[in-house]
């Protein structure tokens, strides 16, 4: 079982797509990191709370121009306000102080967008593995080699899962070394409401959990339907618009539906938007629907002739 | 003589998409001995690779019982695998590896070291191709490499599926040529074909299927014994006359212009001398109708040859 483990990690290693998806993994996560540092810029907290009271200020004259304003326009009693008069008299940009800095929140916010890329590469990259395999009958070579197609099956959904877990975990941790040098050189205070590195852990974590998910979906659904393309229309189909339809159709039906779940498990909060649901909830829910869809493909493989 | 592949009324059924059964395997026996190389011969879609693949545990029987190295197919198959080597049909290799990597990684499943694939990669004779990519190899090529896989576990048994397609007829020589060694080694090697010309230079015993059936089995001359018409040719000097002799004598015959086929057994050739040499015919040749295995596998699969007009 470990030689063939073994075998199936040099199989995926040997394959261009894993390769290409590294390389194309690195240059975005390059990409993103002089992208941040390029964006941001380091600023002293009393600098930054200057620029706090000079923007009230700057509010404050706003206010007192947009009253001047109303009264000219004989506005006074509070009623509604025509529309020339509401684009005569408001102005079109809101005054903010700039925070020009990196903070911590952004960094958990990029790790979670990532973290969603990462379900679908792992939910593609776990379909293409084994949908491969049965487009080049190289499933059949192996089988007439090893014959039980039970261990065949465990041994390629093993090392998908672990290929996928170590994908997600490289790029997770290259963004966030990507990131780094902008939340060095041009980091904010930390506050309470920043996110503390056990925080980013974990989120670093679920990424992970999600991607090696995805991937054991993909498993299962490309080596049910015996082809890649199966995996992916499955997807596009239930995900993009069967889901779509039923979440915004009925709200109590999102707890049971795959993206709300994902929402949930990414953030790792719960979403008024996705009533009943935990973080645990949701984990347990993705997990049940992994094992649920490997069961069926490993039923599948071991009872179908394979040609 | 001990049967080192084994199957027993096998019966194989596919379903139909829209309904239906198609039936590629109907109740087909073959017993295959111990040592040399044995021919599966029949034409294209008699249940040949069908039988391979319930040999291999790639396809469930419908009915029926196979099994190599004593072990059955449905059950046994694992404890005896590592003794066989395969090639069905067209190899299938992972996209994008090496001719060497393909063969590294199956080694791999089985702690099979790279020696060995250097030495399968020079038997089969793709030195200095084993490091170009998988899909860039000729059909030739490609089926060199399924050998190769084929003999990496240094098989007792090998079972090769149609394993001169695509190659050039330097390329069948070798594989020929590399075949017989591999017989006469002492592995039982089962080669399935539908070129009549491969097995009869190769193969010490031969099974001849149709529609699913074994329609013969047996050395090459019971074979061909089995098929051989019961017919003598006879020639003489005037063929009208010596015809009509036959004919008024009762005796089936036919003429080629040259020669008459007399339909009558070999052993009562005398009879058929008798009756030319009563009429003042003298025979200057009289022989048995000999026949080829080619003639012995259209007689016995009731396969047509299409002639071009």
């Amino acid at each position: 079982m470990i030689r063939l483990f073994g075998a199936e990690l040099r199989r995926i290693a040997a394959r261009r797509l894993v390769r290409l998806t590294l390389v194309l993994a690195a240059i975005g996560i390059a990409g993103g990191g002089v992208l941040a540092y390029a964006t941001t810029h380091p600023l002293s907290e009393s600098a930054y709370q200057q620029r706090v009271r000079q923007a009230e200020t700057a509010r404050e004259t706003q206010r007192t121009a947009i009253d001047a304003c109303l009264r000219a326009h004989g506005q006074t009693g509070g009623g509604e306000i025509p529309d020339n008069v509401a684009r005569q008299c408001f102005p079109q940009k809101n005054i903010t102080a700039k925070d020009p800095r990196f903070h911590r929140t952004r960094l958990k916010g990029v790790l979670q967008g990532v973290s969603g890329v990462l379900l679908i590469v792992g939910w593609a990259l776990g379909a293409s593995i084994v949908g491969a395999e049965f487009a080049s009958r190289s499933m059949t070579t192996l089988l007439t080699w090893e014959t039980r197609r039970g261990r065949v099956f465990v041994a390629k959904a093993l090392s998908v899962a672990v290929t996928a877990a170590v994908f997600a975990t490289v790029v997770l941790l290259l963004v966030t070394a990507a990131l780094l040098p902008a939340l060095v050189a041009h980091s904010a205070p930390i506050t309470a409401s920043e996110p503390g590195l056990a925080t980013i852990a974990g989120v670093i974590g679920r990424g992970v959990a999600l991607a090696t998910l995805g991937a054991a979906m993909g498993f299962a659904i490309a080596a049910i339907g015996r082809n890649t393309a199966t995996a992916l229309g499955v997807g596009f189909a239930y995900i993009v618009i069967l889901e779509n339809i039923l979440g915004n159709s009925i709200a109590g039906w999102r707890r049971w539906l795959l993206l709300g779940n994902v929402i949930v498990f990414v953030s790792g909060r719960t979403s008024s938007d996705i009533a009943g649901r935990s973080v645990t909830g949701a984990a347990i829910f993705l997990t049940t629907v992994a094992v649920v869809l490997l069961v069926m493909a490993v039923g599948s493989f071991r009872l179908r002739d394979i040609a | 003589m001990t049967a080192i592949i084994e199957v027993d009324g096998l019966r194989k059924e596919y379903r139909r998409l829209l309904g239906g059964r198609v039936t590629a395997v109907d109740g087909l026996e073959l017993s295959v001995p111990a040592g040399g190389v044995y021919g599966f011969l029949g034409p294209n879609g008699s249940g040949k690779t069908t039988t391979i693949r319930c040999l291999l545990g790639l396809a469930r029987p419908t009915a029926g019982r196979c099994a190599m190295l004593g072990a059955d197919s449905r059950r046994g198959l694992p404890s005896v695998i590592g003794r066989v080597g395969a090639l069905v049909e067209m190899p299938g290799l992972n996209p994008g590896v090496t001719g060497t990597q393909a063969l590294r990684i199956l080694a791999a499943t089985a702690g099979i070291g790279d020696e060995r694939v250097d030495a399968v990669i020079e038997q089969v004779g793709l030195t200095g191709r084993g490091d170009d990519p998988a899909k860039d190899y000729s059909l030739g090529m490609r089926q060199r490499l399924g050998l190769a896989v084929a003999l990496l576990k240094d098989p007792e048994v090998l079972i090769l599926d149609e394993p001169a397609n695509g190659l050039d007829p330097a390329g069948i020589r070798e594989i020929r040529i590399l075949i017989r060694r591999l017989g006469a080694e002492g592995r039982t090697v089962f080669l399935s074909s539908h070129l009549l010309g491969e097995v009869e230079q190769v193969c010490d015993r031969v099974a001849i299927v149709a529609r699913g059936r074994t329609v013969a089995a047996g050395t090459i001359e019971e074979v061909l014994a089995s098929a051989r018409p019961s017919a003598v040719w006879v020639k003489v000097t005037d063929v009208a006359g010596g015809l009509d002799s036959l004919h008024r004598a009762g005796l089936g015959a036919a003429s080629d212009g040259e020669r008459i086929r007399v339909e009558v057994p070999p052993q009562q050739a005398e009879a058929v001398t008798r009756v030319l040499v009563a009429d003042g015919h003298f025979p200057s040749e009289l022989r048995a109708v000999e026949t080829s295995l080619e003639d012995a596998f259209f007689a016995l699969t009731g396969e047509a040859v299409a002639v071009p007009a």
